[in-house]
C-alpha cells in the first residue's frame, strides 16, 4: 500500500428494486398533495399577495420532491455482499456507507409494511453487537431480500461466536 | 465501611443457618435508614411545596410508611440457609429469587457495614463466588456474622488455594484532586442547584425584604457612589464560595475514598462512593477500550477523568478515575489496559486544514443572524457584546480543529475529537465490528470525510471526524483489511 497511490471507496455494486422510487413518491406526494389543498383552502379565506405567491413555489418544491428526488436517491443506494462483507451506501445530503463483516452480525430480519407489500419490497434489518443501531437496506425485491438474508443466515451460522 | 477483621479463630461447631432462617430483626430499621439519605430531596421538596402544611405533613408520613412497609417486607422475605455443600438465599417480595451457591465456589468473604448497619451493630457479608460476583447479605448481627463468615472460609481454605494473593492496588484518591472539583460538571451541577435554592428562596421572600437589604447596604456604605457594584462583588463572592463548597462537596460524595485495584485472576475493580459504597467488578477481557476526557477548565489546569469502555456490563462507559492530574490519568489508562505506556499517549496525525474551515465555520455561523438582528434593532451594547462573541467562538472551533487526531498502532484505534470534553480513545481493534463512514455535501466538496468505528462498547467512540477521503479510506483499511479487500480501490476511480 503506497501512501501516495489515491484510493477511492467504490460503489457497492447492486442498485435498489427500480420499484422503490413508487414506494418513494407515494407518501411525498401524498403530504404535498394535502398542503396543497390546505394552501388553496385558505385561499378562499384569506386574500393577501404572500399566500398567491407561495402557491407556485408549493407547487415547485412538491414537484421537485415528488418526481426528482426518488429518481435521485435511486442512484444514490446500493447495496453489496461482498464474500467477507455486508457493504451498503444511503443517503442523499449526506452519504452513509456502512461496512460490515458477515461474521459480525448478530441478527438479520426482513420486514415489510403495507405499501413495500403492496409493491413486491421489502426491507432487511441487520443487527450488530454495535450501539449505533441496526442497519437497514429498504428498497429490496422481496426475492432479493429472501435471498439475502438466508445468505447471511447460512455464512453466520457457520461461524460461532458472539460477534463482540 | 468498616471492615471487620476479627481473626478466624474459633472452629464452627454448630450452625445457626442449618435450617432457614430469616435475617436479624433489626434490619427492618436499617434499610429505611438506608433508603433515606436518597430520598432527602424527595422529603425536602415534599415539606417545601406542600405550602399548605396539611399536604407536606400527609407527603412525609405517606414516604416514612412507605419506606417502613418496604424494610418489613424485605425482611419478612428474605431467608438464609447454609447447608454442607451449598449457601442459599431465598428473598423478593414480588419476584421469588433463589440464589443456590456451592460452597466450594466461595472465594472470598468480606464482613463490612455502612453507617446505618453500625448504628443498628449489625454486619454485611460479602461473598464473592467466582461466576456470580459479588453477593451481599445484609443484616445479620455480628456474632452470626461472623460465624457465618468462619464457616465459610473454612470450606474455601480447603478447596482454594492456601494463600489468595491480595489484590494490587493501582490508585486511589488524592486530597489534592478536590481542586479539580469547582471546575468540573460537578462545578455545574452546584450551580444549578444553587441556582434553584435561591430561587426557591426568592420565591418565599418578599421584594420588600430585597428593598430592606440594598438599602441597609447604602447607608452602611455611607451612600458610597459605587454601593451597587459592591452589592454586586458581594453577591459574586457569595456565588462563588457556594459553588465550590458545593462542587467539593458533590465531588467528595461521588468520588469520596476511591480505590482501584485489580484482583489476582485479572478482575479490574472500582471502588468509590463517600456514603453508598459502589464496587464494579470488570473482568479484564471485557475492557475494550480506554478513554480520557479533558474539559476546558481541565485541560488550563491539565488535568483529566478517564472511562474504561467495557461490555457485557451495564453501561457501557465505566469511570475508572474521576478528575485528577494528567500524569495520573496516563498512569492509571496504562495500568488498566495493561501496557507499558498508556496507548492514548501515542502521538496523533493531524487532520487537513479544510477540516478547520468547517470547524470555524460550524462555530461561527449560528452566532451571525443573532448578532445581525441585534445591531439592527437592539441596543448598540448588546450588538458589541455578539460581534465581542464571534472571536471567541473563532477560537472554539480552531481548538477543535486542534484536537482532532487519529493513529493507528498494532492493536488500538487511537482518535481524538473535541465534544467539550475532549476525548481521546484508544480502542482495541478487535472489538470493532464493522464501519460506518459518513461524508456530507459540505465534507465531500473539502475532500473530508467522517470514519466511524463501529464496536459494542462504549456507544458514541471511535469517530474519527473530519479526516482527508483517502487518509480516512486508508486507515480504515489498514485497521480492517479483510472487510475492505474489494471495496476499497487504487488508483482512484471516478467515484471519491
Amino acid at each position: 500500500m503506497d501512501a501516495a497511490t489515491p484510493v477511492a471507496l467504490r460503489e457497492p455494486a447492486i442498485p435498489l428494486c427500480p420499484r422503490v422510487i413508487t414506494y418513494w413518491m407515494v407518501p411525498a406526494a401524498a403530504s404535498w398533495s394535502l398542503a396543497l389543498l390546505g394552501q388553496l383552502i385558505t385561499l378562499f379565506f384569506i386574500v393577501t399577495p404572500a399566500q398567491i405567491a407561495a402557491i407556485p413555489i408549493t407547487t415547485a418544491v412538491a414537484i421537485g420532491h415528488v418526481f426528482l428526488l426518488p429518481r435521485n436517491m435511486y442512484r444514490r443506494h446500493r447495496w453489496e455482499l461482498t464474500p467477507e462483507a455486508l457493504y451498503s451506501l444511503n443517503g442523499w445530503l449526506t452519504r452513509h456507507s456502512y461496512v460490515i463483516p458477515i461474521t459480525r452480525i448478530q441478527t438479520v430480519e426482513s420486514t415489510r409494511n403495507p405499501l413495500q407489500h403492496h409493491l413486491g419490497l421489502a426491507t432487511v434489518v441487520i443487527t450488530t453487537a454495535s450501539a449505533e443501531g441496526p442497519v437497514e437496506i429498504s428498497g429490496l425485491d422481496t426475492h432479493d431480500a429472501r435471498q439475502l438474508v438466508a445468505d447471511l443466515a447460512r455464512i453466520t451460522d457457520t461461524h460461532p461466536g458472539d460477534a463482540t | 465501611m468498616t471492615t471487620d477483621t476479627t481473626p478466624n479463630t474459633h472452629t464452627p461447631t454448630s450452625n445457626p443457618f442449618a435450617t432457614w432462617r430469616r435475617l436479624s430483626p433489626r434490619e427492618t430499621i436499617a434499610i429505611p435508614l438506608r433508603r433515606v439519605h436518597r430520598l432527602i430531596p424527595l422529603l425536602l421538596g415534599a415539606m417545601i411545596l406542600g405550602n399548605g402544611r396539611w399536604l407536606s405533613v400527609l407527603a412525609t408520613y405517606a414516604i416514612v410508611a412507605v419506606l417502613v412497609t418496604e424494610g418489613l417486607a424485605i425482611w419478612a422475605t428474605t431467608h438464609l440457609r447454609l447447608t454442607p455443600t451449598h449457601l442459599e438465599i431465598r428473598s423478593g417480595i414480588l419476584v421469588h429469587k433463589h440464589l443456590v451457591i456451592p460452597r466450594d465456589r466461595i472465594r472470598t468473604v468480606d464482613l463490612a457495614s455502612g453507617y446505618a448497619h453500625r448504628l443498628l451493630r449489625l454486619s454485611t457479608l460479602h461473598v464473592g463466588a467466582g461466576d456470580h460476583g459479588r453477593i451481599r447479605i445484609g443484616g445479620m448481627n455480628r456474632p452470626d456474622a461472623r460465624h457465618l463468615r468462619n464457616c465459610l472460609l473454612a470450606t474455601a481454605a480447603t478447596t482454594a488455594p492456601a494463600k489468595t494473593p491480595a489484590p494490587t492496588p493501582l490508585s486511589t484518591l488524592d486530597q489534592r484532586w478536590l481542586r479539580y472539583a469547582p471546575l468540573s460538571t460537578y462545578g455545574i451541577l452546584a450551580v444549578a442547584a444553587l441556582a434553584t435554592f435561591t430561587a426557591g428562596i426568592a420565591n418565599d421572600l418578599n421584594l420588600a425584604t430585597y428593598i430592606a437589604i440594598a438599602h441597609y447596604l447604602q447607608t452602611w456604605t455611607g451612600n458610597h457612589p459605587l454601593w451597587p457594584l459592591i452589592l454586586i462583588a458581594a453577591t459574586a463572592l457569595l456565588a462563588t464560595l457556594t459553588l465550590t463548597i458545593g462542587a467539593i462537596a458533590i465531588y467528595l460524595i461521588r468520588f469520596g475514598r476511591y480505590h482501584l485495584d485489580r484482583t489476582h485472576d485479572d478482575i479490574l475493580r472500582v471502588h468509590t462512593g463517600l456514603i453508598t459504597r459502589w464496587t464494579t467488578l470488570v473482568p479484564r477481557h471485557r475492557i475494550r477500550g480506554i478513554e480520557i476526557l479533558e474539559s476546558l477548565p481541565f485541560r488550563a489546569v491539565r488535568a483529566a477523568t478517564v472511562n474504561a469502555l467495557t461490555i457485557g456490563t451495564a453501561g457501557t462507559r465505566l469511570t475508572v478515575l474521576p478528575p485528577a492530574p494528567l500524569h495520573e490519568a496516563r498512569r492509571v489508562t496504562a495500568l488498566v489496559m495493561a501496557t507499558p505506556q498508556a496507548p492514548t499517549n501515542t502521538p496523533l496525525n493531524p487532520h487537513p486544514r479544510a477540516a478547520l474551515y468547517r470547524r470555524i465555520t460550524r462555530a461561527t455561523l449560528p452566532a451571525l443572524p443573532p448578532a445581525l438582528a441585534l445591531t439592527l434593532l437592539a441596543p448598540t451594547w448588546t450588538a458589541i457584546t455578539a460581534w465581542a462573541l464571534l472571536p471567541l467562538l473563532a477560537f472554539l472551533g480552531w481548538d477543535r480543529y486542534r484536537s482532532l487526531g487519529h493513529a493507528l498502532t498494532e492493536h488500538y484505534l487511537l482518535t481524538r475529537h473535541s465534544a467539550f470534553p475532549r476525548h481521546t480513545t484508544a480502542l482495541h481493534r478487535d472489538a470493532i465490528i464493522g464501519w460506518h463512514i459518513t461524508q456530507s455535501w459540505g465534507q465531500h466538496r473539502a475532500g473530508l470525510l467522517t470514519l466511524t468505528a463501529m464496536t459494542a462498547a462504549g456507544d458514541g467512540c471511535g469517530h474519527v471526524i473530519d479526516i482527508a477521503t483517502a487518509d480516512g479510506l486508508r486507515l480504515a483499511r489498514a485497521a480492517s483489511p479483510a472487510m475492505f479487500a474489494t471495496v476499497i480501490e487504487e488508483h482512484g476511480a471516478d467515484r471519491g
